[in-house]
Parts: structure tokens; sequence; C-alpha cells
């Protein structure tokens, strides 16, 4: 479920790489976490151990006195970036129907501060909805690398995150994370709104997990 | 929400329970605890709120997350069952999983998908042959 994104930096520091693709990292969590988490028994009963209180699990405490500020910064750049995402509109197919009616007044997206921009030179977010075609993939590539970082994609509907019910066709790309890195893949045929709303809200989870200034600070 | 029952309701559940609830739930609402879950979660009913919006919950977490509720508690926000699930019995079929875990999605515990089918293809590894006279 990870593509690209600031907070993900740092868990390639400290993780072990499982495998790279594009300028992603992608990291494996060790099994015996997994064990831990839902153990079936033979009886009929599942074993989980305690839920996650907050889910700060992956953040590292602060080592020194720059890092402790620096957090303060940090969550005020992911306060105003979680607070203001405009995403650029891609609707590529009917997913964009149900992307439509997350902006439409049942599920009323200007509340969370998401307002649709038809460009992608002052968008930050990009929800790829619906099939992406051979044809298309150039453009999609192009609309990408002409937002402005810091940049995410919100894949929605099985077409754009795996090819889908078109997967085996000549024409159509087998999910758009071959063509630009990927941050939430909502699933669905199509995803309701409230699902995509979902994965924006979980976008912002992300967002706001975001290390900026800490990380440039340990650059310096 | 009228004016009047707004200023009502911020009298009645206090300055601090009223900026907790503008945190969670965007306006102040009143109503009667019906229960809560083993989470904290709050769930309070008032059928005198417009239809659909008499019943809700004040999530215990400020990081809260749709998927924190446990899902008999869900059937009861939707009106799906007017049941309160602290009275019933959970049916004791297996496939239920009897804690609730919320979408773990970005922690150290996400699911991670795995394969556990052999490859089908293997991948090509260059081999130079020596060349020789």
């Amino acid at each position: 479920m990870y593509g690209v994104g600031l907070g993900f930096v740092r868990q390639s520091l400290t993780a072990p790489v499982l495998r790279s693709t594009w300028s992603t990292t992608r990291t494996l969590t060790p099994m015996t976490t997994l064990v831990q988490q839902t153990k079936r028994t033979a009886s009929t009963e599942v074993k989980v151990t305690t839920p996650v209180h907050r889910n700060t699990e992956l953040l590292e405490s602060p080592k020194n006195i720059p890092e402790f500020a620096l957090t303060s910064v940090d969550k005020l750049m992911n306060w105003a970036r979680t607070s203001s995402l405009w995403p650029v509109t891609f609707g590529l197919a009917c997913c964009a129907v149900e992307m439509m009616h997350m902006a439409a007044a049942r599920y009323d997206q200007d509340r969370l501060g998401i307002v649709f921009r038809a460009t992608p030179r002052q968008s930050e977010v990009m929800i790829v909805a619906g099939t992406l075609t051979n044809k298309m993939a150039p453009a999609l590539r192009k609309v990408y690398d002409q937002m402005p970082e810091p940049r995410w994609v919100i894949s929605m509907g099985s077409c754009a995150n795996g090819g889908g019910y078109y997967h085996y066709s000549y024409a159509v790309v087998r999910g758009c994370d071959r063509i630009v890195p990927v941050d939430i893949y909502v699933p669905g045929c199509p995803p309701t709104a409230e699902a995509l709303l979902y994965g924006v809200l979980q976008l912002q989870k992300k967002i706001r997990r975001s290390r900026t200034a800490r990380l440039w600070y340990r650059k310096i | 929400m009228s004016l009047y029952r707004a200023v009502k309701n911020i009298i009645k559940a206090g300055p601090r329970e009223s900026f907790r609830q503008i945190m969670r739930l965007d306006e102040v609402k009143c109503g009667t605890l019906v229960g809560t879950d083993r989470y904290g979660n709050q769930y309070y009913e008032n059928l005198k709120e417009k239809f659909l919006r008499d019943r809700w919950v004040v999530l215990a977490r400020s990081d809260y997350d749709a998927s924190q509720i446990p899902a008999e508690w869900h059937q009861w926000l939707h009106k799906m069952n007017d049941k309160d699930p602290n009275q019933t019995t959970p049916r004791p079929y297996r496939w239920i999983m009897p804690k609730h875990v919320e979408n773990l999605t970005g922690t150290s515990q996400a699911y991670q998908p795995y394969n556990t089918t052999t490859p089908k293809v293997s991948s090509w590894v260059p081999e130079v042959k020596a060349r020789g006279f």
C-alpha cells in the first residue's frame, strides 16, 4: 500500500529494503508482527493482541534538540498540506462519476479543503479515476510531471489499480502504478464516493506522517 | 441545525465537551448515551434530530478513523439493527472476528501481501561465455 511519499522515505532508512520500483522503496515488515496480530488457533477463537493505541508507531522519537524543534515545523507543514489538498481531475472512465459524487453535495469534499483544480500546476493530488489505456499513459505521465512537489497520487478503482476488467487487453496499462508512483489504492469497481473519501482521508494521514523538515536537517 | 439548538446544545454540553465535539463532529450535538464500546467510543442517540443524523458516535481517539467502529456498532449506527450490541451476545461463527481491529495501514502492523505460489517466470541471468580460439 505504500508508494512514494515523504513519510515513506524515513522508513527506508531503517527498515530492510525489499525491492525498489520507480523512485520508491518498498519495505517488508517481519512476519512475526503479522503473526502476533492475528494468530488463528485450532479452536474457533482468533487471538488478537492489544490494538494500536496511536497510529504513530512509525514515528521515531526525536534524538536531539533540532529534531525536537523541527517536529513542530513538520506538524505545521503537514497541517497546511492536509487541510488544502487540491486534486487534479483525471477522470478517465466511470470512476470519474463517483469522483464527481465526492465533490457533490452529499459527501461534500469542500468541507475537507479539497477543491478540484483543473490544472496540474496548482494541484498536489492526482486522482487517477478509471481505465488507463496505453494511449492515455503518456498524457498521464505528462500531467504528473507538471505537478509541483510535493505531489501524491490516488489510484481509484480496480482498472487503475491493476488493470481490473481490462487486465488482459492489449490496449490497457495494467495498473497506473506502472506509469506514476501511487500513494493510495482505492479498491472497487467503481469505488463508492464514500470509499474514495476514505482514501483521501488515508492520504491525509499519510501526509501527516511526513517528516520534511527533519529529513532536511538530517541531510545537512 | 438551527442556531437556537446549537446554542442550547453548547450550553448543555459545557465549553470543554463542546470544543471536543466541534473537533470531532464539526457540530455540538446532544443526546442520550446508548453505549460505549471497548475502545471507548461513545454512541449517542437523539430521535429529535434529522433522520439519519439521529445516531452518532464520538470517537475516543484524536486520530480518529471510520474503521475504529466495531462491526456491531456500525450496524447500530446505520440502523441495520436497533439492539444494543453490549446487551446482545455475538453470533458464534468462526468467520466473525471476536475483536475488532482497525485499519492498520501506515503503521508497522500494516498488512503486507505476499505470494504463495511459485513464480511462473524465471529471470534471465546473462552468462558470458569465454571466448576462445
